[in-house]
């Protein structure tokens, strides 16, 4: 049995998974007060599943706002600790990209861009191999031509349209935590991905 | 003691890491991991930085915790986490971590007002102090002086209305180029240097107002040390008499307000301060007050003050929720008219 969480961006959601089938789902768009929800969440799940304690557990480590990212990450390491589960990270768009190739046999890969706000986008080109490109944060307008050629989804997916009106789009803002079960079976341990750098000015 | 119960405390509301295991009034096993070095180029504590660096280190330290000690969760009875008030991203990873801990080993969570670790600290280490004390609560974030009635029951009788003690020793030494933490540094140089050579201000004191005010100080000091760069033994040595003054003239005019205190206590991070623990000795004696300051470690940040503020509430009763909320603010006498100007440190 693995937990999956995902707390980076607006979703409140968590899931347990076995052998590749959800047993129990949470997810919830709540956008503020993930460190309120997210732990009563998993005890329903827990419950709703009948078990005590999963064997692994595969956290969200972000793209994502930088509070959003450790809520899940401290609830993922707790849990680990707390039941000697190994903890997994994964990231938010690769479970974006995971969700939108599964159920979109027609394409061959997939832009996914969020909202990463001060006027930019956090995006990722993945195929059917995986990721096909690195992760950054950037303008929309470079996003926009980056994704030329590419179906986007993502919560930014109306940034790059409102820069080009031509690009195929799909809708699914928001990564999902019972998609972990659509990733490989490797995956690294976790560490956050907060892509910026810490708002913080030396003195002058 | 083997029958008390056995309590893990988890801190993360500024920039120390720091996880206890607490029974009765015994520290099992602590680490504090201080941030320090990772701020000190920034001349204060930046908030992200701390946030990411309690996500770091505090799983690994709470295992640590638990393996010196020997015991694993399950031998736990309690989880103590504080939750609030502080900076908001570093609470939220203490907070959550306890709340997870709790669920996934079925543990009642406590979720602790940090204000509270402190004002309960001192009881830690002296089994004979008894409600009702004056506490002296001076830190980086506060500067107060409340009546401790009970485990959860506070009457705040003075706050400050600008700076808190411990921001205006950081400034002060920004101000003279002295070093971060601030506290520690103006002290250090205070030493050598003679508390009279110059006159500072010492604001609201001998006024009817009961607060503080250390924001005038600050200013004079930042003038004395544009007119005087190389007095800043002497500065530092003024300016901490200047602050011992205030503390100890509006202590005065609290335990006025609050006849049935039997003895005096400071806590936080600038009880640490020997010239000022002095000071204050000095007022309870004279007053045939109880004295009581913890030891310098466990006036600065550290869990197994929450860890001990959760056996207290715990006995009492008082456990939380998995939705108990972070609290950036979270004043301990929630009833007090609002001071002039005070802003976010009422």
């Amino acid at each position: 049995m693995e937990l999956a969480i995902e707390t980076a961006l607006h979703a409140c959601s968590a899931a347990l998974i076995d052998g590749g089938q959800i047993v129990a789902e949470r997810h919830e768009i709540i956008a503020r007060g993930h460190a309120e929800r997210l732990v009563p969440l998993i005890g329903e799940l827990l419950a709703e599943a009948g078990v005590s304690r999963a064997d692994a557990v595969t956290v969200d480590v972000g793209p994502g706002s930088f509070t959003g990212i450790r809520v899940g990450l401290a609830a993922a390491k707790a849990f680990g600790l707390a039941w000697g589960a190994p903890v997994a990270g994964c990231t938010s768009t690769e479970l974006v990209a995971a969700a939108v190739l599964a159920a979109r046999a027609d394409l061959d890969g997939v832009y996914v861009a969020f909202d990463a706000s001060r006027g930019e986008v956090y995006a990722q080109r993945f195929d059917r191999a995986g990721a096909a490109g690195d992760l950054a944060a950037l303008p929309p307008e470079q996003a926009a031509v980056a994704a030329r050629g590419w179906t986007v989804a993502g919560s930014g997916t109306a940034l790059l349209s409102a820069v080009d009106a031509s690009l195929a789009v799909v809708d699914h803002r928001w990564p999902r935590a019972a998609d972990v079960r659509l990733l490989g079976a490797r995956r690294p341990a976790a560490r956050p991905l907060y892509v910026r750098p810490p708002d913080a000015k030396v003195p002058a | 003691m083997t029958d008390a119960p056995l309590i893990l405390g988890i801190e993360s509301s500024c920039d120390e890491t720091a996880a206890a295991l607490l029974r009765g009034r015994t520290i099992v096993a602590q680490r504090i991991a201080s941030q320090d070095d990772a701020h000190r180029i920034y001349g204060g504590v930046v908030p992200e930085i701390a946030a990411r660096a309690h996500v770091e280190a505090l799983a690994p330290m709470i295992e640590a915790v638990l393996a010196e000690a020997g015991v694993g969760l399950a031998e736990v009875d309690a989880i103590a986490a504080t939750a609030g008030p502080g900076l908001i991203g570093g609470v939220m990873v203490g907070l959550v971590t306890g709340k997870a801990l709790a669920l996934a080993a079925d543990k009642p969570l406590v979720a602790v007002n940090h204000l509270e670790g402190h004002a309960l600290s001192p009881r830690l280490v002296d089994p004979d102090l008894e409600f009702p004390y004056l506490l002296l609560l001076v830190s980086g974030g506060h500067c107060q002086l409340l009546e401790v009635q009970g485990v959860g029951r506070y009457r705040r009788l003075a706050t400050t209305i600008d700076d808190a003690v411990g921001e205006a020793f950081d400034k002060v030494a920004k101000i003279m180029g002295l070093g971060f933490p601030g506290g520690p540094a103006v002290e250090r140089c205070a030493k050598d240097g003679n508390p009279k050579a110059f006159k500072l201000p010492r604001p609201l004191s001998g006024t009817d107002e009961p607060h503080f005010s250390f924001a005038g100080l600050k200013t004079a000091v930042l003038r004395t040390f544009q007119a005087n760069p190389h007095a800043a033994a002497d500065i530092a040595a003024s300016f901490q008499a200047a602050v011992i003054d205030c503390l100890t003239d509006r202590t005065l005019k609290a335990l006025a307000a609050a006849p049935d205190v039997t003895a005096l206590v400071v806590a936080g991070g600038v009880a640490s301060n020997a010239a000022i623990r002095a000071a204050l000795t000095g007022l309870a004696d004279a007053r045939a007050l109880k004295f009581v300051a913890p030891p310098g470690w466990l006036c600065t940040d550290n869990a197994a003050m929450i860890a001990w503020a959760g056996a207290e509430r715990l006995a009492a009763g008082l456990t939380d929720g998995l939705d108990a909320p972070a609290r950036p603010r979270w004043p301990l006498d929630p009833e007090a008219a609002p001071a002039r100007g005070a802003g976010v440190k009422a």
